[in-house]
Formats: structure tokens, C-alpha cells, sequence
């Protein structure tokens, strides 16, 4: 089996774009990410298109990645439209990763885009519902928002978690995605004004929840380890991917992924160096911790008091700012995650730099279905000599 | 056939048409063709009542093309085991006893904490 690795990335800004395209966004992080691995467009075999809710949005269905790939010369070649909720992004990446691995294509390109913001909340909200089985969530006016919601309701009922925690994570979130040029919110918060904000839903406050987003980013995986940042090699030791089951109850799915990832790369959470992880909410990276096993269950509380995953600390979770404050154009999520984890482990991360970058692990969940995240998505990727 | 004809008998039993699998016994909302379960095809609709405990809840401050915030949505537990998230109406907490409520003509229904009233709070009557 052939070992793939990342050899280039490229991100268009997250944020809010009103005056750009989703094919214009697109284009610019597929032309960096090639710029990047050294490769023109003719060097990419086949391509994979992530994006979630363009069909609902723009009207654009069916042939979304030939359309959006079409305007910057990548045409002729295989193109693969892939959908899977929140977790498009990496999903594109682990078909690319199989690609490669395959011995059938040296060059995969994977590459999100997404256009949310339409200057209508109640239209974008409604598409987002529909990343839930729609037989039983259509008209009970569904918000991933009150899902996350109720989950941490129950730990602050319970006493695991105080408003204080919340809010920990979240100013953790945004003087990360302070730092971050790419990010949608460049605003540092004190805890105060976090929880001093508009409540969106039970205990969440604006400031905690990913808000509507426009963006793209792109990863180019390929057999040969390119030469990008000075001969730093990125190996792909992981790729996961993994749907909830008729059992799993609140995000079993992910806690399960997680472990396989870290069996196919042979490690183990005390590894890692650096994580991008889910945030859809900010405190939501509270429950990661304990999925993968940061901390013993029910220890989060412990774990972001500590400051262990903070920059500066011993494994620090969401440099790049997370989706709370980087932003989470759906489609181009997962694939941003490793973007960043591929600037720590090259030393390209700037300010918000993990010192001794040498494993980091990227994970990425989306949609609800019978009670579980209905996919999730896990990238494990190591710096070689 | 509307969705909430699919999912509950509204002729006045205000029963939810479950599956219920003949090999493992899994419930399902709505019936399916077959257990998610057990994948067997031994499956058959059972009607189950459709009042219930709410597990959890949550006030929603944002308005969507449905409803008009504040509106409530949450988790209810039936009395035969499965759970389903629906919309709720009027003032309730974890641990309140709740009723099926339901609008065929708008391909509606919701949870509600008052046995037989009709609410509608929170409707934006944008569909």
C-alpha cells in the first residue's frame, strides 16, 4: 500500500463574502495549495469536491465540483462531488488519502468550498436542518445549536461543568483565532463579556457558537513526499471515517473513530502534539477531551483550568482559532483543520506556533441521525525528517 | 400520504405507528422496511402511546423559516422505550409528562405539556 502525504494546502479566508463566488473561493485555495506543493494544475489525477448546502442555497446541484473546479483549469480528469453534513471536508480528504494509497493516482486533490451567508439567517438555518434524518426533524424547527445545548445542560445540571468552563474555552477560542489571519473572528473576549452576550440557546451565548461562514480550503495529497517547507515530510498516518449506529447516544461516533485512528497510526492520545477538533459550539471541545482521552471522563473542567491545551501548553486543541472562531463554512471545515495542523507540523504557523510539532490529529463530525453525530471523520498526520 | 400521517394515527388514538422488529425486538420511528438493528425484514408496525416524559429541552433564541423565537425543542422519552425530538409547546422542564399534539392540514405535529388543548405559540406561519 502506497503512504500518502500532504504536500500542499491553501485556504480562501473564512468569513463573510457577500461580493465573492463559492467557484472564486475555490479557486484561490486550490491555486495555493498547488503553489504550495510545488504542482501545477495539470499534475492533480483526480479531485474531490466537498460542499454541503450550495444546492440548496445557490441552486448550483448536481455538478458542483465540475462547475467550481471548471473556472481554475482543473477539468478533464476524474471529479468527485462529495456530501456528508459538517463533515464534507475530510471526507473529500480520506477519498483523496484512498486514492493515493491505491497505487492508482499519485496526485488527489480534496478541496471544500461554501457560500452560507445569503443575507437570509432563517434560509441558511433551514438548509443546516436538513444535515438530520428529515423523516423525523423536518418542521420541528431543528438547531445543532440546541442539541449541543441540551448536552451540556446535563453537565452543568450535573455539576461537571460550571458557566465559568464555557467560557474558559470560548476566550480560549478566540485569542487562538485572534492570531489566525485566516480566521472569520479576530476579536480577543474576556469570559465576561462571553457570557455577558445574546444567549442563543440554553446556556450558549453568541460568541460560543460557529456563525455563518463563507470559505475554502484545500489539501494536496500525493505518493511522493514533495519538498514543501524546507523538505519537511507530512505523513498521513490515519485516515478514519466512521458513521453513528443505532446505539450510539449523543456522539458515540466520534469517541469510536477517534480510537480507530489512533490504532491505524499506532499511538495514542499522550502522542499527539497538537488537535483541531470539532467545535461547532466552543464548549463542545470540552467533550472531545474525554473522547480522546486528554482526560479521564468527566475531567474537562480539569483539563481547560490547567491551561494543558491553551497555546503554550502540553497538547494544545484548536490553534487555528476552532469552528467557533475560524469560522465553519460547512463543505470546507475539515479540510481547514488540516490546513492547520500542516502549518504546526511545518513550523508555518506563525504566532499561534505549537512548539515541537510532531504528530497532530484532526477531527471532524457532522449531522444527527437516530440519536448520534451521524459521521465523523478523523486525520492523524506526522512530521518526518 | 403527509409526514404526519406516516408517523402518527391522527384519527383520534393519537398513537405514534412504530416498528417494531419480530427477531430483536428494536422500536423504530417511523417503521421501516427493516430493523436498523438486526437488518431482519421481520418487521411490523405497532402502535405506541404517544405521551411522554421530557428528558431534555432547550429554548432556542434564533428564528427559523419555521418558528419565531423564543421556541422550545427537546427530547422526549416514551413510555415504551424510545425517544424522539420534537418541538415543544407551552412551559415544560426536565421530568414533565407531555402529549402529542398534532395539525394535519399543516403537516405539523409537536409536543405539548397540556392534554387535549390545541396551542400554537411560536408558529411563524412561515412554511
Amino acid at each position: 500500500m502506497t503512504l500518502p502525504y500532504v504536500v500542499g494546502t491553501g485556504m480562501h479566508p473564512f468569513g463573510r463574502f457577500p461580493e465573492r463566488t463559492l467557484r472564486s473561493m475555490c479557486s484561490e485555495a486550490v491555486l495555493s495549495a498547488l503553489k504550495d506543493a510545488g504542482l501545477g494544475v495539470g499534475a492533480v489525477e483526480v479531485a474531490f469536491f466537498s460542499n454541503s448546502l450550495g444546492g440548496l442555497l445557490s441552486g448550483q446541484e448536481s455538478l458542483r465540483g465540475e462547475v467550481a473546479l471548471h473556472d481554475c483549469g482543473i477539468h478533464g480528469i476524474p471529479i468527485v462531488n462529495v456530501e456528508n453534513a459538517c463533515a464534507s471536508g475530510s471526507t473529500a480528504l480520506w477519498l483523496a488519502v484512498r486514492a493515493v494509497r491505491s497505487g492508482e493516482v499519485k496526485v488527489a486533490l480534496a478541496v471544500g468550498a461554501e457560500q452560507m451567508y445569503v443575507g437570509d439567517t432563517p434560509r441558511t438555518l433551514r438548509a443546516l436542518q436538513t444535515a438530520s434524518d428529515t423523516d423525523v426533524t423536518s418542521g420541528q424547527g431543528l438547531q445543532f445549536v440546541g442539541l449541543y445545548a441540551m448536552r451540556l445542560q446535563e453537565r452543568l445540571d450535573g455539576g461537571a461543568l460550571s458557566l465559568h468552563h464555557l467560557a474558559r474555552v470560548t476566550a480560549k477560542s478566540k485569542a487562538n483565532g485572534a492570531l489566525n489571519p485566516y480566521a472569520q473572528f479576530s476579536k480577543v473576549m474576556s469570559e465576561e463579556e462571553i457570557l455577558g452576550a445574546r444567549r442563543v440557546a440554553g446556556p450558549l451565548t453568541l460568541p460560543m457558537v460557529a456563525a455563518i461562514s463563507d470559505g475554502a480550503a484545500a489539501v494536496v495529497v500525493s505518493s511522493e513526499p514533495g519538498k514543501v517547507g524546507g523538505g519537511v515530510r507530512l505523513r498521513v498516518r490515519a485516515s478514519r471515517l466512521g458513521t453513528g449506529t443505532v446505539d450510539g447516544i449523543g456522539e458515540a461516533v466520534v469517541r469510536r473513530t477517534l480510537w480507530m485512528a489512533y490504532e491505524e497510526a499506532g499511538i495514542g492520545p499522550e502522542d499527539l502534539d497538537v488537535a483541531e477538533v470539532h467545535d461547532a459550539v466552543s464548549p463542545a471541545e470540552l467533550f472531545r477531551y474525554e473522547e480522546m482521552g486528554l482526560c479521564g471522563v468527566g475531567e474537562s473542567a480539569r483539563l481547560i483550568e490547567s491551561g494543558a491545551t491553551a497555546l503554550g501548553g502540553r497538547i494544545p486543541v484548536n490553534p487555528s482559532g476552532g469552528l467557533a472562531s475560524r469560522g465553519h463554512p460547512v463543505g470546507a471545515t475539515g479540510l481547514a483543520q488540516v490546513c492547520e495542523i500542516a502549518d504546526q507540523l511545518r513550523g508555518s504557523a506563525g504566532p499561534r506556533q505549537v512548539a515541537n510539532c510532531v504528530v497532530g490529529l484532526a477531527q471532524n463530525s457532522g449531522g444527527w441521525i437516530d440519536g448520534d453525530t451521524a459521521v465523523c471523520c478523523v486525520h492523524i498526520l506526522e512530521r518526518q525528517a | 400520504m403527509s409526514r404526519v400521517e406516516r408517523l402518527f394515527s391522527v384519527d383520534g388514538s393519537q398513537r405514534i405507528r412504530a416498528g417494531a422488529c419480530g427477531e430483536c425486538g428494536h422500536l423504530t420511528i417511523p417503521m421501516r422496511v427493516a430493523c436498523p438493528k438486526c437488518s431482519s425484514r421481520a418487521v411490523s408496525e405497532r402502535g405506541i402511546g404517544a405521551a411522554g416524559t421530557v428528558r431534555s429541552s432547550v429554548a432556542l433564541e434564533v428564528s427559523t423559516t419555521d418558528y419565531v423565537a423564543p421556541y422550545c425543542i427537546g427530547f422526549v422519552e416514551l413510555a415504551e422505550g424510545p425517544s424522539i425530538l420534537t418541538r415543544l409547546e407551552g412551559v415544560v422542564a426536565q421530568g414533565d409528562r407531555v402529549y402529542l399534539k398534532t395539525d394535519v392540514s399543516r403537516d405539523l405535529y409537536w409536543f405539548g405539556d397540556r392534554e387535549g388543548e390545541e396551542r400554537t405559540d411560536g408558529l411563524s406561519g412561515r412554511d
